[in-house]
């Protein structure tokens, strides 16, 4: 198994060293949140496929109920759902080797630099660039201030 | 018309070397099939029967001269000469390479113009009115909005997954001209406080299956307040949505069956917690956006006598022509519905044509309609008759606005790999068979829409007349359903009875034309003589009579 991070550091990781994290899977949520929150510092949220976007909106809600929590994606992801899952709130995506071998280390390395880094209402994921609109105003407001 | 800055044109740049780099790893085994397609999906490239198909954005149908030729040198380069007008006002080209997209994106980008969620199930293409700016009857301008919600939906990291498809429509016009009750969520903007404007939202309508006119999910919404709501309410939409049947996954069903109550609530528990703060330059950026839609200053001009005009030309202008809200100008729909023609489609030359007849003659800009026609929004009177004139020699002069044979159509089983029956030639008789009827009889106001399968892309279910092919026992089989719409008191249309063959639809069509001719009372409309009349006389009149 392997561990990206949202700095885009990456590293193997012994599944025995995920043991006490608290698993759950977006169908199966009763949407008790403070229960969740309650049960530990590292949540793994299981996409059940690269099709089913509902542990986005999850982890979304997830951070901003309880921010101290750590959130792991895993399931069968692309390197292309990277930067979903760091926007939306994840820490860290739970990799198979089997992913990182037939998608390749490489672009897996590069995910968080992804062509699209950034969006209008999302900004970088492992640097301070603010979103696209945060931008525009930044620049509005010193040029007014000029 | 909004001008991208250097951040819109960074982006879809971005996107266009993200997606060549995703073709790649297709290509090179490093993405399986199963992965990729949800990616090319989500950039509008479809495997059709015989060909990839690339859809492109036309964002709220409105184009300038310059995309309207980039449009046709794509038709020329990549495809057979023509492309085709959609119902969400998009583009789609039949037969390019997939190793060819890139290149086309590419070049699309050098116009400001993407391919990014035509299809996928993600937030589509935001459709608005097609007369946005300069109808009399418009409360405020709707693209301002319609762009704000691109910019917010563009590769919105949270709902690129969606469990269906999720359709925008935006008006702020007192006559709908966008079907806005037909969509997931439509938007009816109105002025507000404070020079901002408020909004009217409604969930849950949609076509397909199980087709749903959409409720008042709530009214008089400010602008400050429209985007953190809207990504609560795809928010629940993600969470709950079905995924275990496609055909109950869109939003109508989840608001049917969860009930609007309770998915309210749920969406007010959900704004509770939000974060604000990625929305809070959105009031700043809708006023930004919208001083590129300000009018430029047309000057008011005396209205030109049409007394004297050639029959042609004035039944043209009588059809064809719009009140627009400066004096002196119309507002000129242009037909992509002749006789005999596939509605929608307008070749390469036809493409440049339309952008030179635009520069000339409205300010450089076009638009595209959900009926699959070409708008110039801007016209001087004293210039109708001198783009009459071009467009009779473009094959473009066609004076059918707004009449029976104005037929919308989608691609059917001839390119769609969904399609259960054909359309396009369905549509092709038909329009030659009514083109003949309306020298006779009055069918303005009707509408008939032609969908190829179930999944109602032609919009059959909200046409005066529908017509939906389906494959019954291996031959095709057309239903027909009555008393459809999709103005402001839209309806769903009822099936009628058994299903024809496609040789029996021009009789079928002209005997329900018949009897609600030979039995409408004074200024009824179509629909009127329906309700009226109810579903057992017209089936009497089409089936006993046949
Ligand atoms: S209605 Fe069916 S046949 Fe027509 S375009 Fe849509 S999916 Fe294809």
């Amino acid at each position: 198994m392997w561990l990206l991070k949202k700095d885009g550091s990456w590293l193997p990781i012994d599944s025995s060293e995920l043991i006490t994290a608290n698993r759950v899977t977006p169908e199966s949520f009763d949407g008790d949140l403070e229960h969740i929150a309650q049960t530990g510092q590292s949540v793994i949220i299981s996409f059940s496929g690269p099709h089913d976007g509902r542990g986005f909106s999850f982890a979304k809600r997830l951070k901003q109920f309880a921010p101290e929590l750590k959130l792991i994606a895993s399931g069968g992801l692309t390197p292309d759902h990277a930067r979903l899952c760091f926007q939306t709130g994840f820490d860290e995506i739970l990799l198979s080797e089997e992913l990182v071998v037939r998608q390749s280390a490489s672009a897996w390395q590069t995910a968080v630099e992804m062509s699209v880094d950034k969006t209008y209402v999302e900004g970088k994921v492992h640097s301070n660039i603010p979103s696209i609109w945060q931008e525009r105003a930044l620049a509005q407001s010193i040029a007014t201030n000029e | 018309m909004y001008n991208y800055d250097s951040h819109d044109q960074a982006f879809v740049e971005a996107r266009s070397r993200e997606f060549r780099d995703q073709v790649e790893r297709r290509i090179t085994g490093k993405l399986s099939e199963d992965e990729f397609k949800p990616m090319r999906l989500m950039n509008g490239v479809y495997l059709q029967l015989h060909a990839y198909m690339l859809r492109v954005a036309i964002p709220y149908g409105t184009l300038s001269a310059d995309q309207m030729r980039k449009l046709a040198f794509l038709a020329e380069k990549y495809d057979r000469g023509y492309g085709h007008f959609t119902t969400r006002q998009n583009i789609q080209y039949n037969w390019p390479k997939l190793i060819d997209i890139p290149d086309m994106l590419d070049h699309l980008a050098e116009v400001q113009m993407h391919a990014i969620q035509t299809s996928g199930n993600c937030i589509r293409n935001v459709t608005s009115d097609p007369f946005a700016g300069v109808a009399g009857d418009e409360w405020i301008d709707p693209r301002p909005t319609a762009e704000l919600l691109r910019q917010w939906s563009s590769l919105h990291p949270e709902f690129a997954y969606l469990p269906r498809k999720f359709k925008f429509a935006v008006t702020g016009a007192a006559e709908d001209r966008t079907a806005l009750k037909f969509h997931d969520i439509g938007l009816k903007v109105k002025p507000g406080v404070d020079d901002n404007p408020a909004y009217e939202i409604w969930v849950g309508g949609g076509q397909g299956r199980t087709p749903r006119i959409a409720v008042l999910f709530e009214d008089n919404v400010p602008l400050s307040e429209l985007l953190p709501k809207l990504d609560s309410m795809l928010r629940v939409y993600n969470l709950h949505g079905r995924r275990d049947n496609k055909y109950k996954a869109r939003i109508k069903i989840l608001v049917a069956e969860y009930g609007l109550e309770n998915y309210r609530r749920d969406v007010e528990e959900d704004l509770a917690l939000q974060s604000l703060e990625p929305f809070e330059p959105a009031v700043a950026e809708y006023h930004r956006i919208a001083k590129d839609f300000e009018q430029s200053d047309l000057t008011p001009l005396p209205s030109a006598s049409n007394g004297d005009n050639p029959p042609a030309l004035a039944s043209w202008i009588k059809q064809n022509v719009t009140s627009h809200k400066v004096p002196g100008y119309g507002v000129v729909s242009i037909s992509l519905k002749p006789k005999g023609g596939i509605p929608g489609d307008a070749t390469a030359e036809q493409m440049y044509a339309l952008a030179d007849l635009a520069d000339r003659y409205s300010q450089g800009e076009l638009r595209v309609t959900h009926r699959q026609n070409i708008v110039l929004p801007s016209v001087a009177a004293k210039d109708f008759a001198a783009l009459h004139e071009a467009l009779v020699k473009q094959g473009l002069a066609e004076d059918n606005i707004g009449q029976l044979s104005d037929i919308i159509a989608c691609p059917g089983l001839d390119y769609c790999a969904l399609a259960t029956a054909r359309s396009i030639p369905v549509a092709q008789e038909l329009s030659t068979q009514l083109r003949e009827r309306e020298k006779r009889d009055d069918l303005s106001g009707l509408t008939l829409n032609i969908s190829g399968c179930i999944n109602a892309c032609g919009h059959h279910h909200a046409a005066s007349i529908g017509i939906l092919g389906l494959n019954r026992a291996e031959t095709e089989s057309y239903q027909i359903t009555l008393g459809g719409s999709s103005n402001d008191n839209a309806s769903v249309g009822g099936i009628l009875g058994p299903g024809f063959a496609q040789s029996e639809i021009p009789g079928a069509i002209d005997r329900i034309l018949d009897f609600y001719i030979g039995s409408k009372q004074e200024g009824e409309s179509f629909n009127q003589t329906y309700r009226r009349l109810g579903k057992a006389a017209f089936r009497e009149a089409v089936y006993v009579a046949a």
